[in-house]
């Protein structure tokens, strides 16, 4: 038999097997808290960095209601700058950006195998690229007398569902249809010459965020400027995208409501989320770097309970000519596997649940956050932990071992 | 030069009994390799605490331990371990050995650790002559206080050492197993050329037949 086997069976031996699993329970126990804490915390980095980068719920889209003037005839409202400058002024609004529109509508014919689809009765819009979601790099349109290059457009993500609406049911469209289908754009009103001009176009992408049909602002200036009258072209903007701070929603929940601005209210609804999942996910990291510190205290009491009861044995261990390293190793070796089992199986099992049950319920709130088991940042800090754990112990179970014959 | 020797040595809680006139614990008290020495004294005259000075269990005293011409007071953790590995072996009162190991595991702990240990036929000649070889492999748990007392000495005879010290090592024992240990105990000390230190209560009545130098 190994002499290690023989440490193990004398040093566990002060312990009745009750406590032994009490105390491994126990420290369980705390790394499953330590590892929602840093599954916690990864969120909210995610979080934060989804923000950062304006990808998301951090954007909104607003309007003014149409106003109705005699006879139920509508009169569009317009953002002036006043309202724009009054709106920049909050402190939860990081950026402004109004949709330049153009004056004609148009028609989208999507030639289905040789049966079109047409589309009418909408504008393009364009907006500053940051606001673009998705298709960035492909996402440019100039004017070219000898050949024009297809129009590159982003559709909102409703528009496939809307399509198969349109032709109740009989054309489904899928993402991965329309990329491969001929497509053309035609100016068909409030020109101010008569035209047969016609653009070919193409899906650059799909757009989460906004319900318009977007072009390359080149695109819509060129039509602006060649089939509308300068008259009719709009100088002031009738929608604005505000890029916001998910932490004060509220506040620019009010003063939307206050001046009558519409808006998205899924978007809103998943601000308020994120606010509030931010804000869980928080709350998860303070707890657990809180729990942290009682799991630590914690461990610390249990070794120290466990050499207590096994103070005899060390003892007589040590009367035998037996070097102290020899006992505190066998007690940090067993501790280092003890720990790097329990918070591996408390990770896995955290992530499991994180994974399979935690993200498809937050898909509902339409609130992604990353699913990573674990950045790099957290297994440093995971390591920082499980490390001081054990040089905590062993500069206490040395002190014990000293004092043991010091007397 | 004396292996061993006590100046002044004094331990504390002695000293607060008023015990500084006992014999041991005043003056020069040497201890030589090749000899046998008796601890005799009633109860609480610190026989036990002399040894457990001798071993480093305890450092509450005046005065001067002096082991191998060293002053042990300055020793490291790492000079008491190795005067403990190869200086001395110890049957302390207690026995303390491990209730969960067999006897054979109980000495196979130790010997495994050091070289010129006694091998398993030694120990097994030892057990036979101290009639408890059957017991070798029963749980130190389930032994009579005699019988593990008898493992201990076999464990402490196992192992090498200069110094035997023993803390009453027959307070359990009728007189036939009596006569046995001492017989195991002087032929392994002799033929090591090692020193013996015994303490026990009473002198007279279990040790008459001893010769030894009392101290």
């Amino acid at each position: 038999m190994s002499k290690r086997r023989f440490l193990t069976r004398i040093l566990i031996s002060g312990l009745r097997p009750s406590q032994l699993v009490m105390q491994v329970l126990g420290l369980l126990f705390s790394f499953v808290l330590l590892a929602i804490a840093t599954q916690g915390t990864v969120d909210y980095q995610s979080v934060t960095d989804a923000s950062k980068e304006g990808i998301g719920e951090d954007i909104m889209v607003l309007s003014k209601p149409v106003q109705k003037s005699g006879f139920g005839k509508a009169k569009e409202s317009f953002f002036r700058q006043g309202e724009l400058d009054s709106l920049d002024s909050l402190t939860s609004v990081l950026e402004i950006y109004p949709f330049q529109r153009n004056a004609v509508d148009m028609s989208l014919i999507i030639d289905v195998n040789g049966a079109p689809i047409r589309s009418d009765m909408f504008g393009l819009e364009c907006i500053h690229s940051d606001v673009i979601d998705d298709a960035k790099t492909t996402w440019q349109w100039s004017y070219s007398k000898d050949s024009l290059p297809d129009v590159p457009i982003l559709l909102p993500k409703d528009f496939l569902r809307l399509s198969s609406v349109l032709t109740n049911g009989f054309i489904t469209l899928a993402e991965d249809d329309l990329s491969t289908l001929s497509l053309q754009l035609i100016p068909r009103d409030s020109l101010k010459k008569r035209t047969n001009a016609s653009f070919n176009a193409r899906i650059a992408g799909y757009s989460d965020r906004i319900s318009a049909v977007l072009a390359p602002c080149a695109f819509v200036d060129y039509l602006n400027s060649n089939f509308v009258r300068p008259q009719d072209v709009d100088t002031l903007p009738q929608r604005i995208a505000v890029k916001f701070d998910l932490e004060r929603i509220l506040e620019l929940k009010e003063y939307i409501q206050a001046q009558g601005y519409e808006t998205n209210e899924s978007k809103m609804k998943s601000g308020e989320h994120a606010a509030l999942f931010r804000g869980a996910f928080l709350g998860v990291g303070m707890l657990g770097f809180f729990v942290l510190l009682l799991s630590l205290t914690g461990v610390l009491l249990t070794v120290q309970l466990m050499i207590t009861r096994s103070k005899e044995q060390i003892e007589s261990i040590l009367i035998q000519g037996i070097h102290p390293l020899a006992v505190l190793t066998w007690y940090i070796k067993g501790l280092a596997i003890l720990f790097v089992l329990l918070s591996m199986s408390a990770f896995a099992a955290v992530f499991a649940i994180k994974k399979h049950v935690v993200i498809p319920f937050l898909d509902k709130f339409s609130f992604a956050v990353s699913g990573s088991m674990i950045s790099w940042e957290t297994a440093v800090f995971i390591g920082v932990v499980v490390a001081g754990m054990l040089l905590v112990n062993a500069a206490m179970i040395f002190a014990e071992l000293r004092r043991m014959f010091t007397r | 030069m004396a292996d061993i020797l006590f100046n002044n040595l004094m331990p504390n809680p002695l000293r607060e009994l008023n015990r500084d006139k006992d014999t041991l614990w005043h003056g020069k008290h040497t201890f030589m390799l090749g000899k046998a020495y008796g601890i005799f004294a009633e109860s609480g005259r610190g026989k036990t605490t002399a040894l457990s000075l001798i071993s480093g269990i305890r450092k509450d005293y005046s005065g001067e331990l002096i082991v191998q011409g060293q002053n042990t007071r300055k020793w490291s953790d790492s000079e008491w371990t190795n005067w403990r590995a190869q200086g001395i072996s110890v049957v302390p009162q207690g026995l303390r050995l491990f209730k969960d190991l067999t006897a054979l595991e109980n000495i196979d702990f130790v010997t495994s650790r050091f070289k010129n240990s006694a091998d398993i036929n030694q120990i097994k000649m030892w057990a036979e002559h101290l009639e408890i070889d059957s017991l070798l492999h029963k749980k130190a748990a389930i032994l009579s206080f005699g019988q593990r007392q008898r493992f201990a000495l076999l464990r402490a005879l196992s192992k090498p050492y200069r110094w035997l010290l023993l803390d009453e090592p027959f307070s359990h024992l009728d007189k036939a197993n009596q006569k046995k240990v001492w017989e195991l105990v002087v032929n392994d000390v002799q033929s090591k050329g090692a020193g013996l230190i015994i303490t026990s209560l009473d002198a007279d009545a279990k040790l008459i037949d001893l010769n030894m130098v009392k101290v």
